[in-house]
């Protein structure tokens, strides 16, 4: 063997790119959280904080997961899943949603807005009215996350986050009426392809929780657990009922759903959606 | 990075420690690559580059600008950490090969996805046959060779941008560049002590 064989030997020898998505994520809610919280230079603390948030994050039972900071305006989330609006157009009715939903002859693919909670960044920022054609507390417009990138169609695979205790992000905005609702789908790993979307276990009576309340003009943290502040919705047919546990146990999505407005202006932002 | 925005990041990082996740989004993925490459085990390049951006936020007030890249000064305390990480866990700074095997990988979702992304990364090493061979020759060198080696084959960097990073001439780097390939030369060939010597190669 001579020298050029070794140094071949060497360069043949790069790893590939590896990635750790929810790791980078987590180090970096680490040091910008920790550093903002302080001004510039001192940061001594800091050392003794991020083995201990990181080891938090680590620990069964506790571990936060991050769906998306919103830092970089993508459309996807940390982990490829999609941003995407839908409404009650295709069911015939004329509610009205920006950005526009997929398929729709102005599509442009959710767009992120500027700034985000904490002055920077980006927030998912939703606007629209519900229309009237649908009859009462029949039309809706709202926003949905893609778990993953496998969490859509035509994979519709789902995710076991059981081990979380619930879910936790940022809202702002304004409602002139109607209610505000988040919603945890339960879907199957069935692609509907004439809807691009995964079939509906539920027949979309989905556990939900009513935030309406905490959609003001500033930014406020909106706390839901899965397992006390969800509910199905109490017209569920009984075949359409699930324990929570189920639909935990394959999560594919999660949505915010403006509904019941009936002509009224909904303008929805929302950052910092985390797993707890 | 271009050397302007690089500047410019680093500057209004100074006054605004939020503005820290521009630099953090440019270099972390070089620098989780080049602990990766140092240490050939996902736990520990995970913790060095942790390490790293912690140190570079605390440090970045007193960062003077002398010609010398941000992402150099990033790359030697790098270096630094990979010798220090294992000396922190009573190991001999040259024993890189403790990876985190005989786990069963969860499935998707089933459990912490951070753990997840360290397994299926030490799967993704010790599965580069090519790697585990060249980092078991790497680990019988003394640290100033792994680090040249690694920085100029692996990472393909210049001469120029070595020299930078380790605060040394390019003269000094070529020298030690070639007798790092010269006992890996002699690794290769069997001989468990190599003898000095110099090569002509080229760099």
């Amino acid at each position: 063997m001579d020298e050029n064989d070794v140094i071949k030997k060497l360069s043949e020898a790069k790893l590939g790119e590896i990635l750790m998505p929810a790791r980078k994520a987590a180090l970096k809610t680490a040091l910008i959280n920790a550093a903002v919280k302080i001004k510039a230079p001192s940061y001594a603390w800091l050392k003794k904080l991020i083995p201990v948030f990181l080891a938090v994050m680590a620990a069964a039972g506790t571990t936060v997961y991050v769906v998306d900071n919103f830092d970089n305006g993508s459309r996807f989330n940390k982990h490829g899943g999609i941003w995407s609006t839908y409404s009650d157009a295709q069911e015939g009715g004329n509610s009205a949603v920006w950005p526009a939903a997929p398929g729709r002859d102005n599509d442009e693919g959710f767009v992120m807005s500027q700034p985000g909670s904490d002055g920077t960044g980006y927030a998912a920022r939703v606007t629209g009215y519900t229309g009237a054609a649908l009859g009462l507390n029949y039309n809706y417009l709202g926003v949905l996350v893609r778990f993953d990138a496998l969490s859509s169609c035509p994979t519709c695979k789902g995710s076991d986050i059981k081990k979380y205790s619930g879910i936790k992000f940022s809202v702002k905005g304004s409602l002139e009426g109607g209610r505000l609702s988040f919603i945890l789908p339960y879907e199957s790993s069935e692609c509907v392809p004439a809807r691009k979307t995964c079939k509906s276990m539920t027949d979309y009576a989905d556990y939900e929780a009513d935030i309406s309340d905490r959609v003001t003009p500033e930014w406020t943290t909106v706390t839901i657990n899965f397992r006390e502040d969800l509910k199905q919705p109490q017209w569920a047919p009984k075949g359409d009922i699930f324990p929570v546990e189920e639909v935990l146990g394959s999560v594919r999505l999660f949505k915010w759903q403006y509904k019941n407005g009936n002509g009224k202006v909904m303008d929805l932002w929302i950052d910092d959606l985390v797993l707890f | 990075m271009e050397k302007q925005a690089e500047k410019q990041a680093v500057e209004e990082a100074k006054k605004n420690p939020a503005a820290f996740g521009v630099i953090f989004e440019a270099y972390y993925p070089a620098i989780l690559r080049y602990a990766l490459h140092r240490t050939g085990n996902s736990a520990a390049a995970d913790d060095i580059a942790s390490e790293v951006f912690f140190k570079a936020l605390n440090k970045i007030s007193s960062f003077k600008w002398s010609g010398v890249p941000f992402s150099a000064w990033l790359y030697r305390i790098a270096g630094n950490e990979t010798i220090d990480y294992y000396r922190r866990h009573s190991r001999g700074p040259y024993s890189y090969d403790d990876p985190d095997t005989g786990h069963e990988v969860p499935d998707k979702g089933s459990g912490s996805d951070m753990e997840n992304e360290l397994i299926l990364a030490q799967d993704e090493i010790d599965n580069n046959k090519k790697y585990m061979e060249v980092k078991e020759a790497l680990k019988t060198l003394p640290d100033k060779y792994q680090e040249v080696l690694v920085l100029r084959f692996l990472e393909e960097k210049k001469i120029s941008e070595i020299a930078s990073i380790l605060g040394k001439n390019e003269g000094t780097i070529k020298s030690l560049i070639s007798r790092g390939v010269d006992r890996l030369k002699k690794y290769f060939d069997g001989k468990t002590q190599p003898l000095g010597g110099k090569s002509v190669i080229s760099l």
